[in-house]
């Protein structure tokens, strides 16, 4: 195979290799290795299974306990219901990219970013199918506990539940973890001005544990927080909780087109801050 | 048992010298983290608007759910104050213990064993953690809001204000006694910190939710109410029993501590890992 004239400039947000189809065979082997590299710690791997499923049982303990004591509904929404719809945030976390935050804030205050920024793959594509490979094993493993858990423990899914309702809900959950891509690692590329944007990353973190229904699940909240939900980018990872929620066969399709508009607005930003970043990141070599 | 003077005195110079040393380790950590100045202001400010959220999570579940045993929003906030104050304190100031199963499996250990200073106080100011000041200044608001909103007598604040202490002693024990774990499980960062966490998280739940076997179980097997929901049910309701079995959970949770740690230090092997530590 010939050696192909490889564009050598410092790699933009969105300027991989020429050859599209090595671009993607390298970053589905980052992927890989990362994948891999997840199952040689499989200590790591049954504490955070562990910590998702005791969350769980903490919640539905609270939830059946509450619901019982005052004996209703709330918001049309019953104990099985906000158990489940909690369980999925929780599960979802692993898939998500809120770790990727750290790798970039961190390599961008050790300077690290330096030796990343000049090589002929995507900086930003190659820290997403990083952090996929780190952490969809952990979300099939813990899908693979809490689901059976919650049945053993519920005795059902909630009542709304249906086949077209899962498919919608896991349209939505690729979409979340897409958006959830885009804005923590949009809120890390400020890191270089500000020396460490971890402030950014809890105030965002926390806005989508509040929109995303973490503690007390979005369909129970006042209506406030349901358009705050919907016209800011932290309610939008989180959109696929909704599935058990009783307009939701009705109300998806609508929750699928805020997730694009989304993904389109955050990741036209992440375009133009890394541009920023690439211009002002001083390579000082040694 | 024969009281010897002279060894009192040296105890009680030994205190009064660990003290003083912890805090001037205490002073050069801050004063190193504060040297990104702004970095530094924006890790506590961020960390106090990150703490909003628990309190709004709380309102939140309230606002739908109202008083469950005696806990609404009232006891939310306080409960909220109250452990960002006592967590505040503990990795503002001893968060060397958090990273305690780092330095077992690193080898760094050995420096510190070296140090002419007892072990014990010496882990806990190996590191200050910047936005955990966030913690104590949100945890005071909290309190102090806590305090003018619900119109609770200055008394029962002092008393409050004093059960920060043994919480805080639990927090510390406990971290050491997980992080005890690496002496004996190579390469324990993540196991102890998890097994942290499981003890930790469930103590920003309102403790009117924990009833029978659970409460039981949070008190005695993990101290996760002892450091929040107990000490703010025994001052909102003046229970001397709570009070008292706060202290006495603190007291068992530092013996067991010291233990722990002189149990696994025989068991430390050096990792001949030459450098620095000052």
């Amino acid at each position: 195979m010939p050696v192909q004239n490889h564009d050598y400039q410092i790699s933009s947000g969105i300027r991989p290799l020429q050859n599209r189809y090595g671009a993607i065979r390298a970053y589905l082997k980052v992927f890989t290795l990362s994948l891999k590299e997840s199952l040689y710690y499989p200590d790591k791997l049954f504490a955070s299974v562990f910590i998702v499923a005791f969350r769980i049982i903490m919640m539905l303990l609270i939830y059946s306990y509450a619901f019982r004591y005052i004996g209703r509904t709330v918001n049309g929404i019953d104990a099985t219901t906000a158990i489940w719809s909690i369980a999925i945030y929780h599960l979802l976390l692993y898939a998500q990219f809120r770790a990727v935050f750290k790798t970039i804030n961190d390599e961008m205050k050790s300077g690290a970013l330096e030796t990343q920024i000049n090589k002929p793959y995507s900086y930003l594509f190659y820290k997403f199918w990083e952090q996929l490979g780190k952490g969809i094993l952990n979300f099939f493993v813990a899908l693979a506990v809490v689901i059976p858990l919650l049945l053993a423990l519920l005795g059902s899914a909630p009542g709304v539940f249906s086949l077209s309702n899962l498919f919608a809900g896991i349209v939505l959950a690729v979409g979340g973890t897409i958006v959830s891509a885009a804005l923590y690692m949009l809120i890390a590329l400020p890191a270089l001005w500000i020396d460490d944007a971890q402030p950014l990353y809890w105030i965002s973190d926390k806005a989508v544990l509040i929109l995303g229904g973490s503690y007390v699940p979005l369909a129970m909240l006042p209506h406030a927080f349901h358009t705050f939900a919907n016209f800011t980018p932290f309610g939008a990872p989180m959109f696929a909780t909704q599935m058990f929620n009783p307009n939701f066969s009705t109300s998806w399709w609508y929750l699928v087109l805020l997730q694009m508009f989304w993904i389109i607005v955050l990741g036209g930003l992440i375009l133009f801050f890394f541009e920023k970043v690439r211009r002002r990141l001083a390579i000082n070599g040694g | 048992m024969k009281f010897n003077k002279k060894q009192f005195y040296i105890w009680c110079r030994t205190v009064v010298t660990e003290v003083r040393i912890g805090l001037i380790y205490i002073q050069k950590n801050i004063s190193s983290a504060a040297e990104l100045r702004v970095s530094f202001a924006m890790q506590i400010i961020g960390m106090m608007m990150n703490n909003i959220a628990f309190v709004m999570v709380w309102w939140l579940f309230f606002k739908a759910f109202g008083t469950i045993n005696g806990w609404n929003i009232a006891e939310a906030i306080a409960l909220q104050g109250f452990v960002a104050l006592s967590f505040g304190i503990v990795f503002s100031f001893f968060s060397g213990v958090d990273e305690f199963p780092k330095v077992i499996h690193s080898g760094a250990l050995d420096s510190v064993l070296l140090t002419p200073r007892v072990l014990y106080a010496r882990i806990f100011t190996l590191t200050t953690r910047v936005s955990a000041l966030g913690d104590i200044f949100f945890g005071a608001t909290l309190l102090g809001i806590y305090w003018i909103l619900f119109h609770h007598t200055l008394s029962q604040m002092i008393m409050l204000g004093l059960l920060v202490i043994p919480a805080s002693v639990i927090m510390m024990n406990f971290l050491l006694v997980v992080s005890c774990i690496g002496f004996y499980i190579p390469d324990a960062v993540e196991i102890s910190k998890f097994m942290f966490e499981t003890m930790f998280g469930p103590s920003l739940y309102p403790a009117g939710l924990f009833q029978g076997f659970m409460r039981f179980f949070f008190i005695f097997v993990l101290p996760t109410l002892a450091i929040g929901g107990i000490p703010v049910e025994a001052v909102r309701d003046w229970n001397i029993i709570k009070i008292v079995a706060v202290w006495l959970i603190a007291v068992v949770w530092a013996v067991i501590g010291v233990w722990m740690l002189h149990r696994g230090v025989k068991r430390y092997e050096s990792g001949s890992l030459t450098g620095v530590h000052i």
